[in-house]
């Protein structure tokens, strides 16, 4: 699978401010939830993919996600429009079933709740790179302080997102080491004997990651993290016009959304 | 084919998948029961060079014939029982509860009769001193014991070929020493012997050959001898023989190449002693 890093292509997106996306993330989460007609969903797809395009992100990464999506969308789906209490009946497939509350019947509803589910589940996945793709770790970590996040977590969050690619390195070795010791697993189409494999993965991996984190802790205590004075940060961050604009539009929609969900639109 | 000849590439190139081109066309022959040593400066290629001899990585043009076979379509874990490879961190390849376990781990996945795995870990703990520890969870061991577990790991499977990713670095001079005693003893049951080092003295004084990388080709390759001869042309490379070969060269001493302090004395005691006079020792 693609990784998740930062972006080389310049955009429009990179010249905004941190704090600008990360608000208009968190507002794009809130809509995605608050909605649960499939067409208030799709708009909201609609709206995403349009700012990956102005982000200039790989499509291929999409197509990943997608594939990496497919099973539980299919599960969620397939659960929805079995168990979704709807009333147009469409089609009757079983007797009720009563003790799983099943109806009998594929409803008009449960298919529409189950489109919108997993189009809500699309939305919040492909969201999140718009964010970490674009925003270097450090504008990030700033972002997250400016917006009186307490600076410990907003660290945390920042060094958890920048070991990612370490820790997926490690994993590689280990896996390869692994398959020198004559451990076949990892080259089985079998996918509960490749799961078990995985898990024999985890604890060199978690160990050594700790170990690593102890060193971070030496080694940054030994740079003064978490002296008892405020800190500085070289990153000075302003919001420009563009970000004004964005925030206006992004407190908009998110009013708007609300509204209307409180007046009874986007409900099935 | 020679009857010998276990590892054969042939216009080997190897591109990552982000399109650095780490390999360009390797041809490289290497015989049964070899002591071959990998130089280079970091990422010259010596890593991934020696990760095609097990089919970790699979060239991206040309070809590499294991024992007469071509890696492409072979499974790793099947190769690991002719070459195996043990890695620079020997923490990367353990995770059982046990020394015992651990060196079990390999045998028991390839199928092996119960009572054949017991005699195997037995004399391989031995073998390898670490019977005192068989119960020991392996990441309470030192570092040397560690990588010396990580030998019996790949041991255990009883490849014909061991790889051996710096072996000796972050050890201290024992620890160092002992796993190079292993590996010297691993090669005198006659099995070939792969080592990718920056050791040069550890180089100078074990290995039969050397081959020296350089931006992922073969800049350099022969007998310890010859090649710690171009000293000039190693520091092109970034490369520097070991230091008593350097003072003979810059003693004038022509036409010989000098590896290690033995030879060196030799050589002072021919040039400046006389004669050696009876019952007295020479300089050493």
């Amino acid at each position: 699978m693609m990784s998740i890093d930062f972006a080389s292509q310049k955009s429009p997106l990179q010249q905004l401010d941190g704090r600008t996306k990360l608000i208009a993330l968190m507002s794009i989460f809130v809509l995605a939830l608050l909605f649960s007609n499939p067409l208030y969903a799709l708009g909201l797809l609609v709206l995403v993919l349009v700012i990956w395009w102005i982000g200039r992100l790989p499509w291929k990464l999409i197509k990943n996600i997608m594939q990496f999506l497919l099973v539980i969308a299919l599960i969620i789906l397939v659960v929805q429009v079995f168990f979704y209490p709807g009333k147009t009946n469409l089609l009757q497939i079983s007797p009720p079933i009563k003790f799983i509350g099943f109806s009998g019947y594929i409803t008009l509803e449960g298919i529409m709740f189950g489109v919108a589910m997993v189009l809500r589940l699309v939305v919040i996945m492909i969201v999140a790179p718009l964010m970490v793709m674009t925003t270097p770790l450090p504008e990030f970590m700033v972002a997250l302080v400016k917006l009186k996040v307490p600076y410990r977590f907003a660290f945390i969050m920042t060094t958890a997102l920048s070991l990612l690619p370490s820790i997926q390195n490690h994993a590689a070795i280990i896996q390869q080491a692994q398959l020198c010791r004559g451990i076949t697993d990892f080259e089985t189409k079998n996918l509960l004997t490749k799961l078990r494999a995985m898990a024999g993965l985890l604890v060199p991996l978690i160990l050594g990651t700790f170990r690593d984190s102890q060193t971070l802790d030496v080694a940054m205590s030994s740079r003064a993290f978490g002296a008892p004075v405020k800190r500085t940060f070289l990153l000075e961050s302003h919001l420009s016009a563009v970000d004004y604009i964005i925030l206006v539009i992004t407190f908009l929609l998110l009013v708007a959304g609300i509204y209307l969900r409180i007046r009874g639109y986007g409900a099935l | 084919m020679s009857d010998n000849e276990i590892i054969r590439c042939q216009g080997l190139h190897f591109s990552y998948p982000n399109g650095m081109e780490a390999l360009k066309d390797i041809n490289l022959t290497i015989t049964q029961g070899e002591y071959v040593a990998f130089v280079g400066q970091n990422g010259s290629g010596k890593t991934t060079l020696v990760k095609h001899f097990n089919g970790l990585l699979k060239p991206t043009q040309g070809s590499i014939h294991v024992f007469g076979e071509e890696t492409r379509d072979k499974k790793v874990s099947a190769l690991a029982r002719k070459v195996g490879y043990v890695f620079q961190n020997p923490d990367d390849m353990l995770f059982c509860s046990s020394v015992e376990e651990e060196v079990a781990y390999g045998p028991t996945m390839l199928g092996f009769a119960v009572a054949e795995i017991k005699e195997k870990v037995e004399s391989i703990l031995q073998e390898l001193g670490l019977q005192t520890q068989r119960e020991t969870h392996p990441f309470a061991l030192s570092l040397g014991d560690r990588q010396r577990l990580a030998v019996a790991c790949v041991l255990s499977l009883d490849p014909e070929v061991f790889a051996f990713d710096e072996p000796t670095t972050g050890q201290d001079y024992f620890g160092g020493e002992s796993i190079m005693e292993v590996i010297d003893q691993l090669h005198a049951k006659g099995k070939t012997i792969l080592i990718i080092t920056h050791d040069m003295p550890l180089v100078a004084e074990h290995a039969q050959r050397v081959v020296v990388m350089n931006q992922g080709q073969i800049a350099l390759e022969g007998t310890p001898k010859e090649v710690f001869s171009q000293t000039n042309y190693l520091r092109t490379l970034s490369l520097r023989s070991p230091q008593v070969t350097r003072w003979a060269q810059n003693l004038g001493l022509e036409g010989q190449t000098v590896l290690d302090i033995k030879e060196m004395v030799t050589w002072l005691e021919e040039k400046y002693l006389p004669a050696p006079v009876q019952g007295k020792g020479g300089l050493a």
